[in-house]
């Protein structure tokens, strides 16, 4: 009988701003936060776990996805034309939740 | 006649002579109103070789055929004058309710020409439009003068159009202000003003614009709130209005700081001037004329070094003009300064623009204490700034040179400067670091104003509208910030649809930054409908637009005449060839991603990839055969 592993998902800790009155969920507007896994998708679903509120900023498509206006930015660039809520996620890496505003 | 009032004002100065004249037809027809009637004017008024300060030159006032109806956010006033900064079209456009005022007394435009021998006002209540003495309000501040009128006529509700000292004592970017907050601050409207001895214009009117079809009217009206409103942004945009893009630029990589030598704050910084620290000052909302939005609102400093400071809500515009493009992170102190640029009337951003220059060229060692009055011109320095300020706007000592603007400080700085300046025709561009934001940077380059995003407006890039990037320009990466593709197209409809807007006499960010952006690539019918509603006169979204197209290629025109070529719709050299310091194209160079924009950008707009003139077939499919007669000799041999 062969060895039996437990594949612990390991920890990457990321940069985390909430700005436009999503911060008023969190109470904070930025931190560092150190999630199990590696995509944006395990990030949002442990982000929710402590802040349950933060969940109104989602809704349920095709898996939880950004609400409508709610803009999701890992260093500088949208989720849209990365890979959404699939998009990789590196150790340092800074992931900014905001409103959609562009702005001259 | 329906949604105008039908009557122009021409009024000489010197000559002390008003004369009213019907608005003619070709001239709403083709360029609807406001902006566009004012570029059509100006155009025909100003020959290319005319000194903007001159006597003879015009500047003109106009509102829209949409301005003081139900339509929301339809309170837009428009001034148009060959520009003292940029030697190049100007103009500028302001909220508030003076352009609604104006339309009640009667009037859609008003010509001034002339020079007064003395400082004058005009006098408007209703049919009755006299010049009269202004010496007791010359040297006044635009917030005294405002007083000082409703005083003499004994009207608290008066409207106002005021420019302060600062354009009084010769600074060239000075600005008209509506109504003590308003600005109209582009281009040195107030200037002009200044060069005829016209201190402003008060205006009280009590007449209807007449609708053709009130119950459509309404109709259209319900539909344009309900979009407008179904912005999922709706309530923060209406509680802070563009305070909201500084937030937007931190996280985007755009956020200038030091003259755009950094981009972006750490967040300890950054929290000074964030809508949270506005929160400590906010009192109340505040609505320009049949707003929605309620974008601004009443601040009060109840601390600090600033206490007592109250007015209206800082823009970003202040905020980076005051702020992070000088090292000052400080939200109280833009407050003050906001202030001080309204009652002095001078152009934040010219001004921030051209002390930031001055600033970095101090910390490079092209410019000595001796230069500068003594005054170490170090970052973030409040004092520093204040006395400079201040100079400025009384053109003293080395205020002097900074109230030239830019253009004309990179110059007596040389070479070295170029690398360093923001000079786009003239004119310093708006804030946002464009090596990151590329349909932005192309609005800068391309407008015909010199260095500015109202005259595009482009919100569709980092406004995750990937559908309607796809249905007005066939594809989803034209809302894409950081991709090429489509966006000499898409800077070349929004500069059409901008035009539009500022002609009916609609707000932006009402009609492009939500309503547009919550809607879908019929919206611009929509906006023909409540034109044909007003006027009587049918429109749909397509020939609307063609109207953009037609008033943006006079403004173009009057720039070829004044021997404006491609070279003068690039950014400046940081923008294109500095690598991005930070943000989501850093290390990037621009220079070649711009280049093929530009020459989409040209191919969109059916003008030469060499010269940037418009070609004659397209100016004869506008109608514009006049103006492709004066085009003509300007064009290479061989070119049409």
């Amino acid at each position: 009988m062969g060895a039996c592993y437990l594949v612990i998902p390991e920890m990457t800790s990321v940069n985390i701003k909430f700005y436009m009155g999503i911060e008023s969920i969190t109470g904070s507007g930025h931190e560092t936060f150190s999630f199990q896994g590696n995509t944006l998708g395990e990030l949002v679903s442990q982000l929710i776990g402590r802040y349950p509120s933060l969940k109104t900023c989602f809704e349920e498509r095709d898996g939880l996805e950004p609400a409508p206006g709610i803009s999701i930015l890992v260093n500088s660039r949208e989720i849209m034309w990365l890979e959404k809520m699939a998009t990789r996620l590196s150790g340092g890496d800074e992931i900014v939740f905001l409103r959609f505003v562009s702005g001259g | 006649m329906f949604g105008r009032m039908g009557t122009m004002v021409y009024i000489d100065l010197t000559e002390r002579r008003v004369k009213k004249e019907p608005l003619p037809n070709y001239l709403y027809e083709d360029y609807l109103g406001g902006a566009g009637v004012n570029a059509r004017l100006l155009y025909e008024n100003i020959p290319p070789e005319m000194d903007s300060l001159d006597p003879s030159a015009v500047v003109i006032l106009g509102v829209g055929p949409l301005v003081g109806t139900i339509v929301p956010s339809s309170g837009r006033i428009e001034i148009t004058a060959k520009s003292p900064v940029t030697g190049i079209f100007g103009d500028s456009n302001a909220g508030g309710d003076f352009g609604p005022e104006l339309k009640f007394a009667g009037y859609d435009h008003l010509v001034i020409r002339g020079k007064a021998k003395e400082p004058v006002y005009l006098w408007i209540d209703n049919d009755q439009i006299e010049i009269r003495d202004a010496r007791p309000l010359w040297g006044k501040s635009t917030w005294e003068a405002d007083e000082l009128l409703k005083k003499i006529h004994g009207d608290r509700e008066l409207k106002t159009a005021l420019i302060g000292p600062a354009a009084e004592n010769g600074i060239l970017y000075g600005t008209v202000i509506i109504n003590r907050y308003r600005a109209c601050g582009k281009t040195g409207m107030g200037t002009v003003f200044a060069s005829k001895n016209l201190k402003g214009i008060a205006v009280t009117g009590s007449k209807d614009v007449k609708i053709n079809d009130p119950e459509a009217s309404e109709e259209i009206v319900e539909k344009m709130m309900k979009a407008i409103k179904s912005h999922p942004g709706f309530e923060r945009f209406a509680a802070y209005g563009t305070m909201l893009i500084q937030h937007s630029y931190q996280a985007h990589g755009k956020l200038p700081v030091k003259n755009r030598q950094e981009i972006g704050l750490p967040e300890d910084l950054f929290a000074r001037l964030s809508t949270q620290a506005f929160d400590k000052v906010k009192v109340r909302d505040l609505a320009c004329f049949n707003c929605p939005v309620h974008c601004s609102s009443w601040h009060e400093v109840t601390e600090g070094r600033y206490q007592g400071q109250k007015g209206e809500k800082p823009e970003f515009v202040a905020v980076a003009a005051f702020g992070t493009n000088l090292g000052n992170y400080d939200m109280n102190s833009v407050c003050f300064f906001q202030n001080l640029s309204n009652q002095y009337g001078i152009d934040m951003m010219e001004f921030g623009n051209t002390l930031g220059l001055a600033m970095e060229a101090y910390q490079r060692g092209l410019l000595k204490k001796e230069e500068t009055d003594g005054i170490a011109l170090e970052w973030g320095d409040q004092d520093a700034i204040e006395t400079m300020f201040f100079k400025t706007v009384r053109s003293e000592g080395s205020g002097k040179v900074l109230g030239e603007g830019v253009h004309r400080l990179t110059k007596r700085l040389g070479k070295e400067a170029e690398g360093f300046t923001t000079d786009v025709k003239g004119y310093g561009h708006s804030w946002g670091d464009c090596r990151s934001s590329l349909l932005w940077g192309l609005a800068y380059g391309t407008a015909s104003r010199g260095g500015d995003h109202l005259k595009s407006f482009p919100a569709i890039d980092e406004s995750g509208r990937k559908d309607l990037a796809l249905q007005l320009f066939g594809t989803e990466l034209a809302a894409n910030p950081q991709s090429e593709e489509a966006k000499g197209k898409a800077n070349a409809w929004f500069e059409n649809y901008s035009a539009v807007l500022d002609s009916l006499g609609l707000c932006k960010f009402a009609f492009t930054w939500i309503g547009l952006m919550a809607a879908d690539s019929k919206f611009p019918d929509l906006i023909a409908e409540a034109l044909t509603a007003a006027t009587g006169t049918p429109y749909d979204g397509k020939r609307l637009l063609q109207c953009g197209e037609r008033i943006y290629n006079v403004e173009k025109a009057f720039n070829v005449r004044c021997g404006l070529k491609r070279k003068d719709d690039y950014l400046p050299l940081r923008m294109l060839d500095t690598p991005a310091p930070a943000g989501p194209r850093k290390g990037e160079i621009l220079r070649p991603i711009y280049e093929k924009m530009l020459n989409e950008y040209y191919e969109a707009r059916g003008w030469d990839q060499e010269t940037s003139i418009p070609t004659s077939q397209k100016l004869k499919e506008l109608g514009l055969e006049d103006v492709d007669q004066d085009l003509a000799p300007l064009r290479k041999p061989g070119k049409a």
